[in-house]
């Protein structure tokens, strides 16, 4: 009798595992694009929150922003793809200067936008696998006033973390816009040294603006 | 005067074809490092780029001297309600083409929405002045429908007063003109002046919905040049997609076959 009863539990054991072995991509996938669609979530909202927060000056406020880069942004791989294929080319010292300098670039070009700030809100609409590490989150910017804006956020998995390696605002990926205009600079204006000076200049300016 | 109209109209649209056809047998995407025509397909092809280069320059200095100004006084005289009365009748106006290239793409609730907003705009909403259908129908042009038929993009293409083109958006924007209906009716009661006044009104129009936007973008670019003409190019390959791009299709943002090599010896 025990024998006879051994063998059921066995066989639900081994199917149970089975399952969960199975359905474990399944449930991962699933949870991917629901984390992806959560960090945007909290991000918007955040952002929203310190945008619209009265008590902070704008440099406080550029600060959290520089957070968020830092922590919610692969800027690595940011930085890898807009050299494109300039990047196998450069030297070691070259690469760790752009990244350094892309950064400030990226940090330059948006903190003039914060005190433009107007009471837009961030909607989200759902998200999508695109491939086995990314998602990409559909939301909508609405606006006081005018039409909303659809943005696109391309998130990656790296290392566990999930992070966004590109914003897609109505159909215009914001980093192959990058990656195209990098390498125009880099072959009209000498080379990546060229293009690092000239991300310097520009977020220089932007600075003491 | 029918029949000439007729008949310069279809010579200039044959013009046009035989125009893009030939464009089309030259314009291949380069092939580089043995990519996929697919991948390269992404990347620009601009072959004509001095001479690009130098138009845009006098674009943009034409711009700054006469269109800024004109569209910033525009903005500032007229009230918001108005510049949408004059937003919506250009708007309705273009419906008809609309709905020719929806159907020609073969997008049939796309050309249902177009007429139904035609003749409910142009009924109820004073010639067009009022957008009473609220259909949203977004912008149709040969250019996106001889996309949707398979036609290469060709060449990009800055064009004297007029702007970013690609080859085949300036091949379409010639036969949209010649078969426009609006146009041919103007053209039928000598009314020459409806496709000029057209142009420029649309123009100033548009201008003046983007001051701030192309002054951000020039203000945060080191290459302007490139820097529209990707974003023109992506806009236009989101129009012809209609909004709807394969999320699939995304550039390659995971470096495996560089990543791999490494790997291994560390």
């Amino acid at each position: 009798m025990l024998k006879h009863c051994k063998l059921p539990i066995l066989l639900i054991i081994v199917a149970v595992t089975a399952i969960a072995v199975i359905q474990a991509p399944v449930i991962a996938a699933e949870s991917k694009e629901a984390g992806a669609k959560a960090l945007i979530e909290s991000l918007g909202s955040q952002a929203v929150k310190i945008l619209s927060d009265k008590s902070l000056s704008e440099e406080q406020k550029e600060q959290k922003f520089d957070q968020f880069l830092d922590a919610d942004f692969d800027m690595p791989r940011i930085a890898r793809f807009v050299l494109g294929r300039s990047w196998r080319g450069a030297t070691k010292a070259q690469k760790t200067e752009f990244r350094a300098v892309f950064r400030n670039y990226m940090v330059s070009s948006y903190a003039q936008k914060i005190g433009t700030y107007s009471g837009e809100n961030i909607k989200i609409i759902d998200s999508k696998s695109i491939n086995d590490k990314e998602s990409l989150v559909y939301t909508l910017i609405e606006r006081p006033q005018g039409p909303p804006i659809k943005l696109d956020w391309r998130v990656r998995t790296n290392d566990g973390k999930q992070k966004i390696v590109d914003v897609i605002i109505e159909g215009v990926s914001m980093a192959l816009t990058q990656r195209s205009e990098f390498a125009s600079v880099v072959n009209n204006r000498g080379g990546v040294d060229g293009l690092i000076s000239e991300l310097k200049e520009k977020a220089k300016m932007a600075s003491s603006n | 005067m029918r029949l000439r109209l007729n008949f310069s109209s279809f010579v200039n649209c044959a013009a046009a074809l035989v125009l893009l056809a030939s464009v089309a047998a030259c314009a291949k995407s380069p092939a580089e490092d043995g990519k996929p025509a697919q991948v390269m397909y992404q990347e620009v092809y601009d072959p004509l780029e001095p001479m690009n280069r130098y138009f845009f320059n006098v674009n943009y200095a034409l711009d700054a001297l006469f269109l800024k100004p004109v569209a910033e006084i525009y903005r500032g005289v007229l009230p918001n309600p108005v510049r949408n009365s004059v937003r919506n009748f250009l708007t309705n106006l273009s419906q008809p083409i609309y709905f020719i290239n929806n159907v020609l793409q073969g997008e049939l609730n796309r050309a249902g929405d177009n007429m139904g907003a035609f003749f409910i705009n142009t009924l109820w909403g004073i010639g067009g002045l009022f957008d009473v259908a609220q259909l949203n129908t977004g912008e149709e042009d040969m250019g996106q429908t001889f996309a949707v038929w398979g036609a290469p993009e060709g060449p990009y293409l800055v064009i004297p007063l007029v702007g970013p083109n690609t080859t085949r958006a300036a091949t379409g924007g010639v036969v949209d003109y010649f078969i426009d209906p609006v146009n041919i009716a103007a053209d039928n009661n000598d009314l020459d002046y409806v496709g000029v006044t057209r142009f420029a009104v649309s123009g100033i129009d548009a201008r003046s919905r983007s001051i701030e936007a192309l002054d951000e973008i020039e203000k945060n670019s080191i290459d302007f040049y490139a820097t529209i003409r990707s974003l023109y190019r992506q806009n236009r390959n989101n129009l012809i997609l209609n909004g709807k791009g394969n999320p699939a299709q995304l550039p390659d943002m995971s470096f495996d076959e560089d990543d791999a090599p490494t790997a291994k010896k560390s």
